[in-house]
């Protein structure tokens, strides 16, 4: 450890203190530090659950009596497709990207995560999407489908401009989630102390990782369905029309394959939560933490193979339902490993039952009653006698619930000192927690009873029958006293505190290394980035906080004024690389206000103003690349302590930036394959596909296609290599080969349909063939704007043989666009052959 | 983490292996199933239309998926065995550990979906 007098402490201080400090005043909304992004998504995504949380008291007023006529029944309609809406889109997976944010850097003992400006980007996307779509329900205009939004009913009957609301509106949230995931990736696999190999990870981090990679193969599914649903509003293609080919059912697949892993997107992270409070409260280490990450990832995969399980009364073969109704049930195998882990854990300890524990121990109980329940639902015959019924209302709040809200109250408990500095009223924590586990139970419970009498979901009244009177007055009392619980919560968090003082630094003598963080807390997240070699080093590790603060561990100053963290290896986190990150700026803001634009406009058929934002979020999002990303040192090596020197720039596989693209386009080719499951799903459910008398889009366009977007491809590669080799004429006339090429493939791939007279709203073989065009044309425009902003880049200076990050990035996402081209030509071409 | 215990230790990704073999198994013997039925059978002939050679198909990707699975167990084994011996305090890998829990989750995950066309007869809704 090297030794620094105090005076030097002190000045290295000021200069961390000075270079992470968050921007005040008017400039306060151009802050990227993840302590602050974090803390508005925590009260973004709070004030949307007291949003969602008003819509359901509407929803069991209505209900309180039979033949009500509090709400109308178009009215009702609004209410309950918002409340789900609201709560899954803005409330749940957010609230998952909100406490990622925050945390991760700190359980992590980094400074930032790899790319904060995205978070805020992410950030402000959610935000505007989601004032969007709450404030549709003030102009009579909120979507009225069910937040499933299941055709023909939002395709051919409801024909207002509710369902592209909710289309435009929560695609553009999806992004948003995305956007965080490849942050949270990237970050949990790269930004890990010295020392911290994958096995010595907090627990949580392993369910972000997980979460993260499940939110970019199940949104995109979501996407696809989107596209197909939008196009079908509002130029009339055919996707679920079966007059023309299509297919409803389509669009529940695809929903569901999103919809059912977005169950565990949003319990994962809580029992994450679960996993570093109860350890704290038990003061012993988790017990059984390799089967906590079995369960984390075993949970993560089998999610996947759940989605028909929402599907039971669609019609499906009985032997299709029953592949999905084994798969629900083996999943019951690692959750109920994660829960005996977490019961273990208590047993072995000595256990302080202080709030953040209390709820954690309601979030057991109730959720343990809504995997029951989940159980008897994946059986088929029983699901049939209760689908679509309050019993599953009931089912699907205890499993939401109890393995969502009730451990994110108590985590709110448990890292409020880390957001503010201070502790929130114990008191008051205890008396809310009764009011909402009576509240629930009082609520939810009878709710199964009216599901069994057979009272329908989703329908605004009922007649005075035996029984459901009483029951649904219960629940509706019910629900206003979790009401009253949650305003306890809200109130303790809102109420003014600066004569409560501040907490001790670490509170709750937690073993993680969030817990470092002083009081009142800094912006710099640890003050030295540490050696680690346990998993609770505050426990384990001796003299580790002193060493810290003292600054005897890495990046201990910012002696340029650089916002600086350490990259690491992913399995052994030996440290690669000192990431220098960009600091506040308006530009997310700004890119996340155009692109909200487009689609906020294009929900009312404005083209012309969608194009224009398009434009403006394109010129943005460029401004914002070229003056903060791939910049190039002034010295191209650091030395960050320890005597340890590391370089700053690094490109290809070694930069961080390589690996967003990596995943971004995991997440792009997922969508991709949605929409050509949607191909192969037509040729299943109809006899003859393509339709007989379609000439499809012949074989010589499709060619000429595939030969000019793989030379473009070929092209990129070369000119990538010719930058390495400092040849500048070759890397210029390479690009410009490469650019024309792609516009010409462009031109051949569309050439080919219309060419053959193929009419998108004729037929469904016709819109799924366009679209699959539409999306490699869609994707080809990019391509070509990176290759003129790389040659840009050099021309200025700015990207040199040595420093080629854009080049490199750019031909990892022609790699993927060449598989996407090749693979859409394939099955346009080639499959209609074969049948 | 030392260079000897490094070179002992998986590769991350590995822990995707089980759980996708799973994955590919299911959706296999799913859609070798819907697109069977939807092809052969129609809503009046779904009861006459009998799944007996969907069965062996789904017992060969069982084969081939056990087997899969069996592969990264030993990789896992071999390494769990070894890694302690070159880690501080004798710590197993926890990579090589997860995935052989995974592997026992995902051989039984594929056992349970391999029944399933043991208990229908044919195609019916």
């Amino acid at each position: 450890m090297s030794s620094t007098s105090d005076e030097t402490r002190r000045q290295q201080e000021v200069r961390l203190r000075a270079t992470w400090a968050a921007p005040k005043g008017w400039r306060y909304f151009s802050a990227v530090n993840n302590t602050v992004v974090g803390v508005w998504y925590l009260t973004g995504t709070f004030l949307f659950l007291l949003f969602g949380g008003v819509l359901a008291l509407l929803i069991r007023t209505q209900l309180a009596v039979p033949d009500n006529d509090f709400l109308s029944a178009d009215l009702y309609n609004q209410v309950f497709t918002l409340h789900g809406s609201v709560m899954m889109f803005l409330f749940a997976v957010p609230l998952f990207e909100a406490f990622a944010i925050l945390l991760l850097p700190q359980l992590l003992a980094a400074r930032d995560l790899p790319f904060p400006r995205l978070s805020a980007y992410g950030f402000f996307c959610f935000a505007i999407g989601g004032i969007f779509v709450c404030g549709s329900i003030f102009f009579d205009a909120a979507p009225r489908g069910g937040w499933f939004m299941y055709p023909p009913l939002t395709t051919a009957i409801q024909q207002d401009v509710g369902a592209d609301i909710w289309l435009l509106g929560l695609s553009f949230i999806e992004i948003a989630s995305i956007a965080a995931a490849v942050e949270l990736i990237v970050g949990a696999l790269k930004c890990r102390p010295p020392g911290m190999r994958l096995g010595l990870m907090p627990l949580f981090s392993w369910y972000v990782l997980v979460v993260s990679i499940m939110i970019l193969f199940a949104f995109p599914p979501l996407i696809a369905g989107d596209i197909m649903m939008e196009l079908e509003r509002a130029f009339d293609w055919p996707f679920f029309d079966p007059e023309r080919g299509g297919d409803p059912l389509l669009w529940q697949h695809l929903f569901w394959i999103f919809g059912h892993p977005e169950v565990y997107i949003i319990f994962l992270p809580a029992m994450g939560l679960l996993a570093m409070i109860i350890p704290t409260f038990a003061q012993r280490k988790a017990v059984a933490y390799n089967w906590i990450v079995l369960s984390a990832v075993g949970i993560g995969f089998l999610s996947f193979g759940l989605w028909v399980h929402h599907m039971f009364a669609s019609g499906l073969p009985a032997i299709s339902l029953g592949f999905f109704s084994a798969a629900s049930e083996v999943i019951a195998i690692p959750t109920g490993i994660q829960i005996f882990a977490f019961i273990a854990t208590v047993l072995a300890g000595r256990l302080i039952f202080s709030v953040p524990m209390l709820y954690a121990a309601g979030a057991l109980a109730i959720f343990v009653i809504g995997g029951l329940t989940g159980v008897m639902v994946a059986i088929v015959p029983f699901d049939w006698q209760v689908h679509d019924s309050h019993f599953v209302v009931a089912h699907l709040h205890y499993t939401l619930i109890g393995g969502m809200l009730f451990p994110v109250i108590g985590a709110i408990y448990y890292y409020y000192p880390l957001i503010k500095s201070r502790r929130l009223s114990e008191k008051n924590g205890r008396v809310a927690f009764w009011f909402l586990f009576i509240g629930f139970n009082v609520t939810f419970l009878p709710m199964h009873m009216t599901g069994l009498l057979g009272m329908p979901r989703r329908v605004f009244t009922y007649g005075s029958i035996d029984g459901l009177d009483t029951l649904n007055l219960v629940s509706t009392i019910g629900a206003f006293v979790i009401a009253a619980g949650v305003l306890l919560v809200a109130l303790d968090l809102f109420r003014p505190k600066s004569a409560v003082p501040f907490s001790p630094r670490n509170p709750w003598n937690a073993g993680t290394l969030e817990w470092l963080q002083r009081m009142p807390g800094e912006n710099w997240g640890v003050r030295s980035v540490p050696l680690v070699s346990t998993r609770y080093p505050l426990w384990e590790q001796e003299n580790f906080v002193a060493d810290i603060d003292a600054g005897r561990f890495y990046l201990p100053d910012a002696e340029e004024g650089k916002r600086e963290t350490i990259v690491s290896t992913v399995a052994d986190a030996r440290p690669l690389q000192c990431l220098r990150v960009p600091g506040p700026s308006f530009m997310p803001m700004l890119a996340a206000f155009f692109t909200g634009g487009v689609f906020v406009v294009a929900t009312f058929h404005w083209w012309w103003t969608a194009l224009l934002l398009g434009v403006a979020a394109l010129l943005v999002i460029l401004a914002w690349l070229w003056t903060g990303t791939a910049l190039i040192p002034r010295e191209p090596r650091k030395n960050v302590g320890l005597g340890l020197t590391l370089p700053v720039y690094r490109s290809g596989s070694a930069s961080v930036s390589w690996w967003a693209i990596l995943i971004t386009m995991l997440a792009d080719l997922t969508a991709f394959a949605s929409l050509v499951f949607g191909y192969f799903f037509f040729w299943t459910v109809h006899e003859e596909f393509p339709p007989a008398g379609n000439p499809g889009p012949g074989l010589a366009w499709p060619l000429a296609a595939a030969a000019l977007i793989t030379t473009s491809w070929l092209l990129t590669c070369l000119a990538r290599n010719r930058n390495r080799a400092d040849h500048a004429s070759g890397f210029y006339v390479s690009l410009a080969l490469a650019a024309t090429g792609a516009l010409a493939g462009a031109g051949a791939l569309l050439a080919g349909p219309l060419e053959h007279g193929m009419q998108p709203t004729a037929h469904a073989y016709d819109a799924i063939v366009w679209l699959l065009v539409a999306w490699v044309g869609v994707h080809l425009v990019p391509a070509v704007i990176m290759q003129f902003y790389c040659a840009a880049r050099r021309l200025a200076g700015r990207m040199t043989p040595g420093c080629d990050i854009d080049i490199c990035n750019v031909t990892l996402y022609w790699h993927f666009l060449f598989i996407t081209a090749i693979a859409t030509i394939a099955i346009i071409a080639f499959f209609p052959l074969l049948t | 983490m030392n260079d000897a215990a490094q070179k002992h230790d998986l590769p991350l990704w590995l822990l995707a292996v089980p759980v996708a073999a799973w994955g590919l198994h299911f959706l296999a013997s799913y859609v070798l199933a819907a697109v069977y039925c939807a092809k052969k059978s129609t809503v009046d002939t779904a009861l006459s239309t009998p799944i007996g050679p969907l069965r062996g198909w789904i017992l060969l990707f069982l084969v081939v998926t056990l087997a899969v699975i069996g592969i990264a167990a030993w990789q896992a084994a071999r390494v769990r065995g070894r890694s302690s011996e070159h880690r501080t305090g004798g710590q197993k890998s926890v990579v090589a550990s997860v995935l052989l829990l995974l592997c026992a989750l995902s051989s039984a995950a594929t056992i349970f979906i391999t029944a399933v066309p043991f208990a229908f007869g044919d195609c019916r809704q």
